[in-house]
């Protein structure tokens, strides 16, 4: 008597658990296909740390194609205009080791400058440009939105009269940055090396 | 005292102003020539709308504001103008001192629009230090009800004397310009506070209380403290109100001025005078002759404590503001603007530079005394770690910078230096962030545009083969099944982001209407392109299923 009592009560408890399992799976299932979404939520994370200047020399035409790369698995170290500071950033994001630059950093942003003189209005920097910074039309003289350049420098290859500079971007003078130099904080006594010890 | 509240911390660093409260109050010697900066309040810079060789008197608009905070400047001595530059205007005096008024308004009778534009006009901006310009922050009352008007006449920087003196020559005048500025904002009481150690200045004030008309006006004397003068924790110690960290004092209906303003209203208002001069505090141990000075603006510095009497071999470095918050200036050839409080001519003794730096031992000195209950010490760290999220968690940018902490650390760490640089550094990331992500836009926008021309391309190139009747184009067309499904699939989906982005628009239009929406704009050019091509895609896609049904 007892014992069937026990029997029953296992196999119903079993029953019940495995319903909930595949009650719970089949929601899920259904759930996820439901709101399925398109979009790779940690691509858009990583696109944020990226500095958009769509420069390409990363070898993916864009900043979001570079993000979607590595999450796929690509290094972390082909932004020169990110510099470590992104490298690290996006090391942090994704759990894995900071590499070191793969590339020169820049020392200072830049902006296009074309020299208009000399333009011939060729229009093939307007079609480079990532961002439609460049304005003019065919046969008449282009010329830079300041404002919008990213610094990218992919409208100097294309341009066949060399007429485009890369000069470093005027900042107005309510974005100056100090320039603080801190001393140590090293004890006093630290501070110069003892004469004596060898 | 008797409905005094308390602000946490603050210091008693020795006053000194004995050394500038003894004499009158008086009109500096009118200059031979003014440099006046553009850009002397926040905001914008003003755009100079006069040329050189131009002849002005005391009063033109030489410089007209530009963008919505921003502010006019005007000629303050009578002359010729001798340079315009992308920074400042130059004016050669011909010591004539010829004015040039606006028509006198009797505030009492007038409309409110008249008062505000002759503020707009008048070229007013808080004193106080700020700079924040008058006619907007009159106009608060059309987004937020304001119940009291706070001046601010507590003056707790050590040395500094100018409100002290305005009030007791002009508190008549000043209690007159507050009754302006409260029918502007619609004011049911001013409160004064000051603070007990300018003893005339408060008897001039109960004598000018009595025929204050016609709203009621409150003088509230509150112990010397420093920073008692500070927005914040003045409104709380009077009012025992608390200004929301990220919000202004309007957010609990207050609003704040300084003396000097609310003399300049009425001198703008009554007479008419634009702003074109400002009490000035000239003291420290360098000069013979201090004391508080009616200053044109642009009056050169040197030229100004030469006439006090510079010691020049005994002057170790002149302060412009207070020693606690104000800044060393790197040159005597600078003028005197709008925002020039005080100038201090200091001796090596008086003020001598700070020892050298030691390591912090984590005393906890700075936190008690800190006036906003900020952390000062992990600022310090964080600050020089540059941990950027850990500043902001800790509040970083409700620091006033009084400089408190600086003042008690017995290491002697030049606190108040490093959360300027960390506020600046992450007020220019925030700048970049902002930059990339409109860059950002724009490359998804070009993506965009190019996709829509592609499809655009493929459509015209099938409608010309359809004219051709496809003589060789079966091989091609029968080689892939068409996805209809997916491509049905994008069209929805790009048909919802158009929708969403209207909406996020028209939400965020409604929210803030000043706020620039170019970015979203931006944002729903690009889903509509998306949306063009998505549809020149499917309609392709579907001619191409039916001819291949019907063939």
């Amino acid at each position: 008597m007892n014992s069937s009592i026990d029997l029953i009560g296992i196999l119903s408890a079993v029953a019940v658990l495995t319903g909930l399992g595949i009650g719970f799976g089949a929601l899920l299932g259904v759930v996820s296909e439901r709101f399925k979404r398109e979009d790779n939520p940690l691509v858009e994370q990583i696109d944020a740390l990226l500095p958009q200047t769509q420069c390409g020399q990363c070898g993916y035409p864009g900043c979001r194609p570079y993000a979607e790369a590595i999450n796929q698995g690509d290094a972390l170290n082909k932004c020169p205009p990110g510099g470590e500071a992104t490298i690290h950033a996006l090391a942090d994001l994704l759990g894995r080791d900071p590499e070191p630059l793969d590339g020169e950093a820049q020392s200072e942003a830049k902006v296009a400058f074309i020299r208009e003189a000399e333009c011939i209005g060729c229009t093939k920097c307007i079609q480079a440009c990532p961002v439609d910074a460049i304005i003019g039309a065919a046969k008449l003289m282009h010329t830079v939105i300041e404002d919008e350049c990213t610094g990218c420098d992919l409208c100097l290859d294309p341009c066949p009269v060399d007429c485009i500079d890369m000069l470093p971007r005027s900042a107005p003078i309510t974005q100056w940055q100090p320039v603080v130099a801190h001393s140590s904080n090293m004890i006093a006594s630290d501070r110069q090396p003892a004469s004596g010890v060898s | 005292m008797s409905n005094a509240f308390d602000f946490p911390g603050g210091i008693y660093p020795p006053e000194r102003k004995q050394r500038s409260n003894q004499s009158a109050l008086i009109e500096a010697p009118l200059p031979r020539w003014v440099t006046l900066p553009l850009q002397q309040h926040s905001g914008q810079a003003a755009t100079p709308c006069v040329v050189v060789g131009d002849a002005v008197k005391v009063g033109s608009v030489i410089a007209k504001r530009e963008g919505m905070i921003s502010s006019n400047l005007h000629a303050s001595i009578s002359g010729t103008v001798s340079e315009v530059s992308a920074t400042q205007i130059c004016i050669d005096g011909d010591g004539q001192d010829e004015w040039l008024r606006l028509p006198p308004l009797a505030w009492r009778h007038v409309e409110p629009d008249a008062l505000l534009e002759r503020l707009n006009e008048s070229g007013i901006v808080g004193l106080g230090g700020a700079g924040f310009p008058t006619h907007i922050k009159a106009r608060v009352v059309e987004r937020h009800a304001i119940n009291t008007l706070v001046i601010n006449a507590a003056e707790c920087e050590p040395y500094i004397t100018a409100d002290d003196l305005t009030l007791r020559h002009h508190a008549n005048e000043v209690l007159e310009g507050a009754q302006i500025i409260a029918k502007l904002c619609g004011a049911q009481h001013i409160v004064i506070g000051i603070e007990d150690n300018k003893p005339e200045a408060i008897g001039a004030l109960k004598q000018a209380l009595t025929n204050s008309q016609p709203i009621p006006v409150a003088l509230t004397v509150i112990a010397t403290r420093y920073p008692s003068g500070g927005e914040r924790q003045l409104i709380k110690k009077l009012l025992d109100l608390n200004v929301p960290s990220d919000g202004l004092p309007a957010d609990v209906g207050v609003l704040c001025h300084n003396p000097g303003t609310l003399l300049a209203v009425l001198h703008a208002v009554r007479n008419g005078q634009p702003l074109v001069s400002r009490v000035v505090t000239l003291t420290g141990e360098a000069i013979t002759q201090p004391g508080n000075r009616w200053v044109r603006l642009g009056t050169s510095v040197r030229e100004l404590l030469e006439q006090a009497g510079l010691n020049t071999p005994e002057l170790h470095q002149v302060i412009q503001g207070g020693p606690m918050m104000g800044t060393p200036l790197l040159t005597l050839d600078t003028p005197v603007t709008k925002l020039t409080n005080c100038l201090i001519a200091a001796t090596l003794e008086e003020l001598p530079p700070p020892p050298a730096e030691s390591p912090c031992i984590r005393c906890g000195e700075c936190e008690s005394v800190c006036p906003v209950a900020l952390l000062p010490q992990q600022l310090h760290w964080y600050a020089r770690a540059q941990d950027d999220t850990k500043l902001e968690r800790y509040h970083l940018f409700n620091c006033i910078e009084c400089g408190a902490c600086s003042y008690v650390c017995p290491s002697h760490i030049s606190l108040v230096v490093d959360y300027r640089e960390a506020k600046s550094r992450i007020r220019l990331q925030r700048i970049e962030a902002v930059k990339a992500e409109h860059a950002k836009h724009r490359f998804e926008f070009r993506q965009a545009r190019l996709a829509r021309e592609e499809a655009e391309k493929q459509a015209r190139k099938q409608a010309r083969q359809a004219q051709q009747r496809r003589p060789t184009n079966t091989a091609a067309a029968s080689g892939e099944k068409v996805d209809l499904r997916g491509l049905r699939i994008a069209h929805a989906a790009a048909k919802a982001s158009v929708k969403k982005a209207e909406k996020t628009l028209a939400r965020v239009a409604q929210e803030d209407p000043k706020q620039s929406l170019d970015d979203l704009e931006m944002q729903l050019a690009t889903a509509q392109e998306n949306l063009k091509a998505a549809e020149l895609q499917l309609a392709q896609a579907r001619e191409q299923q039916s001819s291949e049904e019907s063939s």
